[in-house]
């Protein structure tokens, strides 16, 4: 279709320093290739992935590694071929700095690859097989999210969708790895968001890019006019702000639409991806490439050579450090090595991790670049927040209970709405590290949550127990009652016999008293069991009609001691609080009189 | 090689909350120069005294609270002593503004945990202090100048200097008087005329030089443009309505703007961020409180100018309108007011 320029726009958002050029006027490199890679089993969210290969096997480039039987983690392949030398726990490259299990593997220098079977006549293959091979060939989103692209796309799939977004923006300060590709590799996109449209039949396709990347919209531009996706494509130039890429803010931008709180992009009908993806994707089906490398930028002013790199996943940081060139010219408490962007990207404490799946960019700020945080000064209520806010929140709030701990309160504000875009702490004058707060207080609910689910399991499970105890008490009950009876009927008949024999032997000298009680003990003994159920009823009767009353004794005694702590409380409704416990009293006493009464009665018969 | 762990975002605008307050005072010089012009250098002898009393006892408060000395640099306590100074008659004794800088400093501002934590605003917690506890003094301003004749040559030259009632004084004060009446008598000879024109003309000037200081602010974005808007035109309408029912008993609205310190609180006072509401919808309610409650108090309350007062009142109602006005939130179909549904949803979970 054609390019359109944006007008609508999302609440909030800020201008930060961009400093794209530091990294996209260099061409793009393709970094050396590693002598080892450490190869993740798991991404820090979602199932570990199942290692195929042992210690000591030989791998080829892009043989498949590792897998999940279920599919909800995407497959590892060996990102250079040489052998195997561990199977052991590596730290992983992630906020929370954890160690997870990895595959090493140590090159032999050939880079030999592993045919993977490609269609490039796409257009020939069947849905299953495309699926199939997206599925085999590892990806997950680019952008950073880091999220199953199989599992998005299986899912759009089955469900249709009506509009296919792709994520341009790259609205991050610094990072400019999209940029890059799209200047190079435009028609290869267009290519892998063909597949999409094939496959997903969406009735529109918005890619959604930021007005300060010119060349890459250009060379977009230039690559569409001779695609079949001419008709069906249309760019969307967004004006450049802070956080346009945003998912949500791209597809409010883009359609106008809001995503529900709690509800994904696809509950709208909408599926978005990164730009890095849809290349990857396009890899996959046409070259039979599964995901071994990615784009990333290294940058910052202590770097020596900024730029793009094409980088093998598992790749030491150190190793792509040591390429770019690093001069440290900060001091050491400013050193910074940050993954992904200045407004959400994360440290790293070292160098001695290795490239994943979901690093887009190596940020190495000096202190004058990006000078560490201010001391934290009081909130002056001053509303700048509000206004930078994209998700129309109160920031201010949140940081108010957040940092009283009244994190209900905070959820209340709609906590879990925050995307942590970080725009409120980038405007803020007192500069209150607000996003640290969110995270802090949304950590606790998760918590707190997790809690209330465990209490409420014990309590059920107690329940449980409670009722089966019940139920067990219940048919023993049922049992000696039974039992009862059967006793019962039994001296009936023993007297009923005994009897006869009475008569019989002693007929002449039967008397009118005999007969009498004859027949008063074989009344007695045909009513027996009857009594004996009659009286269990009503012994249950009995024994709700206690509860009942003793019930009600608690709340009027409640009531009355609410209404003493009530200062506006008259004595008249006191007394008669008063004499409402006396009568609930009562009803209680004579509850329990009668159920004692039963009780015995049960006994005696029994 | 270890490097440093921080939290995102590790980019960072460049405001700060004492450049904010840097220009916040920097918008008041005009304000300042248009009264020193015409009232006399007492109103620099006020600032020093409120200014330097408010840094001292923020100092010492900091001190006895075993804080740290850093929030003397963030100037909100040179601020408020600056708010408070320039609305002290010029010749008010000296322990008129050293006491109401205290006030402000110690009871309205440290009393409730310091920047940031006050509900009022402390320069108008302090007028209202000393307005109620020395009035005749409050009251009492020097005659203004006019051009050509400027008072504090007089009293620099020890010349004993009238004073004048202010605009919204003499108006008050005309009683029964026919409006028609009251002007005339301005306009006339008589010593004993009811309101000086050079009064007026003054406080004409002076609302103006606040003008252009708020301008600035608004230029600046230091404040939001919305809350003297809603402000300014709720005075217009108000008064103008009222002024249209009676005009020879109501106040002209034109007098509400030049006399008083309307436009000043426009700008400077009920834009201060701590004690307002704090969301843009909130503002916007509490601007128009104020702006009616301003009219009401000068029109049918007892003190001529209600600037004070309103801006306390609805200090008071700020939370309530923080409770009532919470924005839409992204992805939600219905604003949520009050504190309300959410926890309650939460608690229907948990029964
Ligand atoms: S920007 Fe900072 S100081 Fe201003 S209201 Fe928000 S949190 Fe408070
Ligand atoms: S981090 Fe959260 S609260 Fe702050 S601006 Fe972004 S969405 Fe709003």
């Amino acid at each position: 279709m054609a390019t359109t320029w944006i007008k609508r726009t999302f609440h909030g958002g800020i201008h930060p320093a961009e400093n794209k050029h530091l990294s996209s006027l260099a061409e793009v490199r393709v970094a050396a290739l590693p002598k080892q890679v450490v190869l993740p089993l798991s991404s820090g969210n979602g199932p570990a992935l199942k290692p195929l290969v042992e210690v000591g096997d030989r791998v080829k480039t892009g043989q498949l590694i590792a897998s999940c039987s279920k599919g909800f983690s995407a497959n590892l392949h060996a990102s250079i071929s040489g052998q195997v030398i561990a199977l052991e726990e590596r730290p992983l490259v992630h906020p929370s700095g954890l160690n997870v299990a990895s595959i090493v593997i140590t090159s032999d220098g050939q880079d030999t690859p592993y045919q993977h079977p490609a269609y490039p006549l796409w257009q020939e293959a069947t849905d299953e097989q495309l699926l199939e091979m997206i599925q085999q060939a590892g990806l997950v989103g680019l952008g950073g999210a880091g999220f199953p692209t199989s599992v998005k796309i299986n899912g759009a799939y089955q469900q249709g969708i009506k509009t296919l977004i792709i994520n341009a923006a790259e609205c991050e300060p610094y990072i400019t790895a999209d940029d890059l590709l799209i200047q190079t590799q435009a028609k290869a996109l267009l290519d892998g968001i063909a597949i999409l449209q094939r496959l997903l039949k969406p009735q529109a396709i918005l890619l959604g890019i930021e007005d300060n990347k010119p060349e890459a919209l250009a060379a977009l531009e230039t690559a569409l006019s001779e695609h079949p996706l001419k008709a069906a494509l249309e760019i969307g130039v967004l004006p450049t702000r802070y956080p346009s890429g945003g998912e949500k803010q791209l597809i409010q931008l883009l359609t106008g639409q809001e995503v529900p709180s709690g509800k994904i992009p696809l509950d709208l009908g909408v599926l978005c991806h990164n730009v890095g993806t849809i290349y990857a994707l396009n890899a996959a089906v046409t070259l039979g490439q599964p995901l071994i490398q990615r784009l990333v930028t290294v940058t910052g002013q202590a770097v020596s050579q900024p730029g793009n790199y094409w980088v093998r996943l598992g790749t030491p940081i150190q190793d792509l450090l040591d390429e770019a060139g690093i001069k440290e010219t900060s001091s050491k408490k400013a050193q910074r090595l940050i993954v992904g962007g200045p407004m959400m990207g994360f440290t790293l404490d070292s160098s001695d991790y290795s490239i994943t799946k979901s690093v887009n960019c190596l940020l190495l700020p000096t202190e004058k670049e990006l000078p560490l945080p201010g001391v934290e000064q009081p909130c002056i209520r001053c509303g700048q927040c509000e206004l930078a806010c994209p998700a129309q929140l109160l920031p201010q709030q949140l940081y108010f209970y957040s940092a009283n701990q009244a994190y209900e309160q905070a959820a209340d504000q709609q906590l879990f709405d925050c995307i942590e875009c970080g725009a409120c702490a980038w405007v803020c004058p007192s500069e209150i590290p607000l996003v640290q707060y969110y995270r802090h207080a949304k950590a606790e609910l998760r918590q707190m949550q997790a809690e209330a689910i465990k209490a409420e399991q014990a309590k059920q499970r107690f329940e449980a127990r409670n009722a089966r105890l019940e139920q067990e008490k219940l048919d023993r009950e049922a049992k000696r009652l039974a039992r009862a009876e059967a006793a019962a009927r039994m001296a009936a008949a023993k007297k009923a016999a005994a009897e006869k024999e009475a008569t019989e032997t002693e007929a002449s000298q039967q008397t009118s008293q005999q007969t009498s009680q004859a027949t008063a003990s074989k009344a007695q003994a045909t009513q027996a069991p009857k009594a004996v159920a009659n009286n269990t009823a009503l012994l249950k009767q009995l024994k709700t009609a206690k509860a009942a009353a003793s019930v009600a004794v608690r709340k009027a005694e409640k009531t009355l001691s609410n209404l003493e702590v009530n200062p506006d409380a008259t004595p008249e409704q006191m007394n008669k609080q008063r004499e409402m416990i006396d009568k609930a009293k009562e009803q209680l006493a004579k509850a329990e009189a009668k159920l004692a009464e039963a009780n015995s009665l049960q006994e005696t018969t029994q | 090689m270890t490097r440093i762990l921080l939290s995102s975002p590790h980019a960072h605008g460049k405001s700060s909350t004492s450049r904010v307050m840097q220009q916040v005072i920097l918008a008041c010089l005009p304000g300042i120069v248009a009264l020193t012009y015409f009232f006399g250098p007492g109103i620099l002898v006020n600032l020093l005294l409120t200014t330097g009393s408010a840094l001292l006892a923020e100092a010492s408060v900091l001190k006895l609270r075993k804080r740290n000395l850093a929030p003397l640099q963030d100037y909100s306590a040179i601020l408020t002593g600056v708010l408070l100074g320039v609305c002290l008659p010029a010749s008010a004794p000296w322990w008129i503004p050293v006491s109401g800088a205290l006030f402000a400093m110690l009871a309205a501002k440290h009393l409730f945990g310091g920047l940031g934590q006050n509900p009022f605003n402390p320069a108008m917690a302090a007028y209202a202090f000393l307005l109620i506890s020395f009035p005749v003094p409050m009251t009492l301003w020097p005659m203004a100048a006019t051009a050509d004749q400027l008072s504090w040559f007089n009293s620099l030259q020890g010349v004993d200097s009238q004073t004048g009632a202010t605009a919204l004084d003499a108006w008050r004060n005309k009683g029964p008087q026919m409006a028609s009446e009251f002007w005339r008598a301005t306009q006339s000879l008589s010593p004993l005329k009811p309101l000086h024109p050079a009064m007026l003309q003054a406080s004409t000037y002076i609302a103006l030089a606040w003008l252009v200081g708020g301008a600035y602010l608004i230029y600046k974005r230091i404040i939001n443009w919305q809350l003297p808007l809603v402000f300014l035109a709720t005075l217009l309408v108000y008064s103008a309505f009222l002024w249209g029912i009676d005009s020879s008993h109501y106040a002209p609205p034109w007098l509400h703007f030049a006399a008083g310190s309307a436009v000043f609180a426009a700008f400077f006072i009920i834009t201060d961020p701590v004690s307002c509401a704090t969301s843009v919808k909130g503002r916007i309610f509490f601007a128009l409180g104020v702006g009616l409650l301003v009219i009401s108090i000068r029109t049918w309350g007892s003190y001529p100018d209600g600037v004070a007062f309103s801006v306390l009142l609805m200090n008071f109602a700020a939370p309530a309108l923080d409770y009532f006005t919470r924005p839409r939130v992204y992805g939600h179909n219905k604003p949520q007011s009050g504190m309300g549904s959410g926890s309650k949803k939460g608690e229907q979970k948990n029964d």
